[in-house]
């Protein structure tokens, strides 16, 4: 166990030394001038020489990509170009707003989609399953947008019952009020993503499920004559669960792309909202730390999702 | 003949089929879109009409003929697609096929980087490279291809697992057939199903990616694409102000779904007709 | 039969696999083959028994550097091939083939047969242009029993027996001077093998081929063979000409294999040695001799000597303690 979860955070570790070093690059391979693009030409000439020895923008590639690697690592991504602000503390301000959406999509993902999942695959072929599946074709094409759009149009333009965007209505209330007002206005985003994730969710679950109850020993656990119920539950969600949290797992990347949109189209004001704010603005700072803040919260999830999976299996244990 | 019975299988199954029909409408679409209606340019005079006889999606808030732009959209889409696809197929084949069938420490870590690939938050990644390689509707295409490899490589590398072991790769390394032609030949020919199921499936979410990016405002200013119409609809407030124009996002939104949804049912029609377990 | 002259040397030929060590398992490794040493003579056919998990078509592989060999010497041609680099390797791998045993999945199911057998040849520039490829294809075909016509044709339209046949085109295509034949026959029913083997002994006279018949089959060996050498985990056990390894046997485990050849009832006097157990694991293989733990011959010495190979008449190559007095002498 110990051996796998180093392992496990070895590749963590790596998977965001790729991702921060792939924006690197880009950062500074292509024909525009890094320069511009990290510090803001409308910034004092001291600020922008501060800034340029900082990142060693005048050094060689190689160097700067030492010091930009250890500047990351104490969590120094620069100065934002619109606010003046650090980065770190912009990205901040955000990032609890996204995990919130996140924590409420997953967790209305998992216990909605599995469920649906086994029952499909306990009927299988069944009406039910045929229109599971229909549904499924159907999820895994939604664009993200239009349901955003349909949804506003719909329950914000039309019936008028929820508000057309933000995460609360300025200013703040107080207390229980406030949180009324927060989950009044996460409804449409948080189903919006809930509906573009689901399917897949259902769809793993059903596919595991059927293979595990063709497996010998559930077999043999119905040819005892225990209860159906019983076998599915004690043995078989167990087993069937695996690949569904790894895909999960997984899925955290997507996700997070359809938080860019959904945030974006309900003015959450979260770090997929910032993505969009700083690409209008050409805010590259801001870009590219919003990028790696990302980046490191699903490598996180992930490794919760991988933690889950060793914990219902005990294959993983043992081996060590 | 093995091939009658994959076509035979497949026009059994009426959402295959039916996904190939709507795709062949989708292409023909783009392909004619000059011969269908002129490009939209400039502005017009009757602003924001409701679906009418004389323009079938409305107008937009330029006076623009709103199906006229789908149509165009769909060619840029298409357009995106196809690119996209070329470039993860020109990547990601050739890595999952070395990887499957070599072992050793090429194998692992082609195998490593597919899965630090598949784990990123790509949609993101994608907006920081369109935005620093600037909103070509190529380097969008290229950006989108370069990110989607991964999953290609993956089916490809479980494939070519299977095949390599079969008796009659040893046989063609015994006749002295090169590796080259033993990966590129022998495996590609017999992993041709599952790598095709995934190259529509790449169609399908290069559309998802690129409609993303133009509606993030990334695409190309200069180009109808889907995504673009949607930026513009939801700039000028179609979705919520009074009056409501929802004709200018609901026609486009609908063809980016239909697009997705047949190149999957296209997929899953392929992928059910080669399974010999769902033939019948 | 008259000695020819040596085509192919084998020196201690050794193959061991190394195998992951899973939970409460020490990493080991699988000896398939060990210090396997023989000579094969022009236009013979050497038939190598033994039952499943014996090494033998590790064996195979490792002459043919399918497999790369953990340590000894294959030399043809005066040099050691398991040390050519690839480029040098193709030029005498040609003349050094292989039939499989699978007829059903040792042909690439999506290419046409004629194809199969046309690529080596273009491959190896045996013919310059891929009409004279064809030509030579074709002439194979007929060759080994086939129509013309059937050169159009995808592998799933032909028989066990066809397909074999097309796999032995396709072996001779590089016009081999060696064929290894690893199990080539087990997969077809009686009446088919009795062709193939014929065909087998029709092809070696008129292209002056040498085979290697590797089989768990005594029966089918002791038909096509001139020599035949019994491998048991790994290692030879006994090597002799045909008709005396089965008139003047000596090591127990052949006696068990000949008494287990299904004879005649008019004959049937000879009672069956039943060998107990398994084949033991080659991960963990047993002291001394290898064979003693099924042995009814087993003495004290077995279990912790290894015995050394004696040839104890000309020719005849026995591995057993039971002869050791022989090689003082």
């Amino acid at each position: 166990m110990a051996n796998y979860l180093i392992r496990r955070i070895l590749k963590a570790l790596l998977t965001i030394f790729v991702s921060a070093t792939i924006v690197f690059f880009i950062i500074r391979l292509m024909p525009a001038d890094p320069v511009t693009l990290l510090v803001d030409p409308k910034m004092g000439p001291e600020v922008q020489q501060a800034m340029m020895q900082q990142f060693g923008l005048d050094k060689s590639i190689g160097l700067q990509y030492v010091i930009f690697i250890q500047q990351t690592l104490s969590g120094n991504l620069g100065i934002s170009f619109k606010t003046r602000e650090p980065v770190t503390t912009v990205i901040m301000q955000k990032l609890p707003w996204t995990l919130l959406l996140l924590f409420i999509v997953v967790t209305l993902t998992l216990v909605i989609g599995i469920p649906i999942g086994m029952l499909a695959a306990k009927k299988r072929d069944g009406l039910f399953d045929k229109f599971i599946n229909v549904l499924i074709v159907m999820g895994i094409s939604i664009f993200i947008p239009f349901l955003s759009f349909a949804f506003l149009y719909f329950f914000a333009y039309y019936l008028k019952l929820l508000p057309t965007g933000g995460a609360y209505t300025p200013p703040p209330a107080k207390g229980f009020d406030y949180i009324l007002d927060v989950a009044r206005h996460a409804i449409l985003p948080s189903l919006t993503l809930f509906i573009g994730n689901v399917a897949t969710i259902i769809l793993y679950t059903r596919n595991s499920m059927i293979d595990v109850l063709k497996e010998d020993y559930i077999r043999t656990a119905f040819s005892k004559g225990w209860n159906e119920k019983y076998v599915v539950r004690r043995h078989a969600l167990k087993n069937a669960l695996i690949p569904t949290i790894t895909v999960a797992g997984i899925m955290i990347g997507s996700m997070v792309g359809g938080a860019v949109m959904t945030e974006t189209v309900y003015g959450w004001p979260g770090v997929g909202r910032l993505i969009y704010d700083s690409v209008s603005s050409m805010d590259f700072p801001v870009l590219q730390g919003a990028f790696i803040t990302l980046a490191v919260s699903v490598v996180v999830m992930n490794i919760i999702a991988d933690l889950v999976v060793a914990w219902l299996d005990p294959r993983i244990k043992l081996g060590g | 003949m093995q091939n009658r019975t994959f076509v035979e299988s497949f026009v059994k199954k009426r959402l295959g089929l039916f996904g190939l029909l709507g795709v062949l409408v989708i292409v023909s679409l783009g392909l004619l879109a000059p011969l269908i209606s002129a490009y939209p340019k400039g502005y017009g005079t009757e602003i924001l009409l409701p679906p009418s006889e004389k323009f079938w999606f409305g107008t937009d808030g330029l006076g623009l003929d709103l199906f006229a732009q789908v149509v165009w959209g769909a060619r840029t889409s298409l357009y995106v697609s196809f690119v996209a696809v070329m470039v993860a197929a020109v990547i990601g084949i050739p890595a999952g096929l070395i990887s499957g069938y070599k072992k050793g420490l090429l194998g692992s870590l082609i195998d490593g980087i597919i899965d630090i690939f598949l784990t990123l938050p790509v949609l993101p990644l994608m907006i920081v490279i369109a935005a620093v390689v600037g909103s070509s509707i190529t380097n969008v295409a290229v950006v989108i291809g370069l990110l989607a490899w991964p999953s290609l490589a993956r089916v490809t590398r479980n494939s070519t697992l299977k095949v390599s072991e079969l008796q009659f790769i040893e046989a063609a390394r015994c006749v002295g057939i090169s590796p080259r032609m033993i990966l590129f030949k022998h495996i590609l020919l017999n992993i041709a199903g599952p790598v095709l199921v995934n190259l529509t499936l790449v169609m399908a979410t290069a559309v998802l990616s690129e409609s993303g990016l133009s509606f993030l405002g990334l695409g190309d200013p200069t180009t109808w694409s889907w995504g673009t119409i949607l930026k513009k609809a939801w700039d000028a407030g179609a979705v919520i102000d009074t009056p409501n124009p929802w004709w200018w996002w609901f026609f486009t939104s609908s063809f980016i779904m239909i697009y997705v949804i047949c190149f999957n049912l296209l997929g899953s029609g392929i992928n059910d007709a080669l399974n010999p377990k769902t033939r019948d | 039969m008259p000695m020819a002259e040596k085509i192919l040397e084998v020196k201690g030929l050794t193959k061991y696999f190394d195998v992951q060590g899973g939970f409460l398992k020490k990493k080991g490794q699988v000896r398939a083959v060990e210090n396997i040493c023989f000579d094969l003579y022009n236009s013979e056919t050497l038939g190598i028994v033994g039952e499943s998990g014996s090494g033998k078509s590790t064996l195979g592989r490792a002459l043919l550097k399918l497999l790369k060999s953990t340590s000894g010497e294959v030399v043809y041609k005066g040099k050691n091939i398991l040390d050519l680099s690839d480029t040098n390797l193709s030029l005498i791998r040609r003349e050094l083939q292989m039939v499989f045993q699978d007829p059903y999945a040792s042909l690439n199911p999506r290419i046409k047969v004629g194809n199969t057998i046309a690529e080596p040849i273009l491959a190896n520039k045996m013919v310059s242009t891929s009409g004279q490829a064809r030509e030579k294809t074709l002439k194979l075909l007929e060759l080994v029993g086939l129509r013309p016509e059937m050169y159009e044709r995808f592998p799933h339209e032909f028989s066990g027996g066809q397909r074999q046949r097309i796999s032995i085109a396709r072996a001779l295509a590089l016009e081999p001077k060696v064929l290894v034949c690893d199990e080539a026959v087990s997969a077809l029913d009686v009446s088919v093998q009795a062709q193939i083997l014929n065909l087998f002994n029709q092809l070696k006279n008129q292209l002056d081929l040498t085979y290697i018949f590797i089989s768990h089959d005594l029966a089918v060996t002791k038909y096509i063979s001139n020599r035949i050498m019994v491998m048991y985990l790994g290692e030879v056990m006994e090597l002799a000409p045909t008709e005396k390894l089965f008139s003047k046997t000596f090591h127990p485990y052949t006696e068990a294999l000949i008494s287990a050849i299904p004879e005649p009832s008019t004959k049937g006097k000879r009672k069956r040695i039943i060998l107990e157990g398994d084949i033991p694991s080659p991960i963990d293989p047993p002291s001394g001799c290898k064979f003693r733990t099924r042995c009814f011959k087993t003495m004290k010495k077995c279990k912790n000597v290894h015995p050394e190979m004696v040839e104890v008449e000309s020719n005849h190559f026995v591995r057993c303690h039971l002869y050791d007095a022989r090689k003082e002498a």
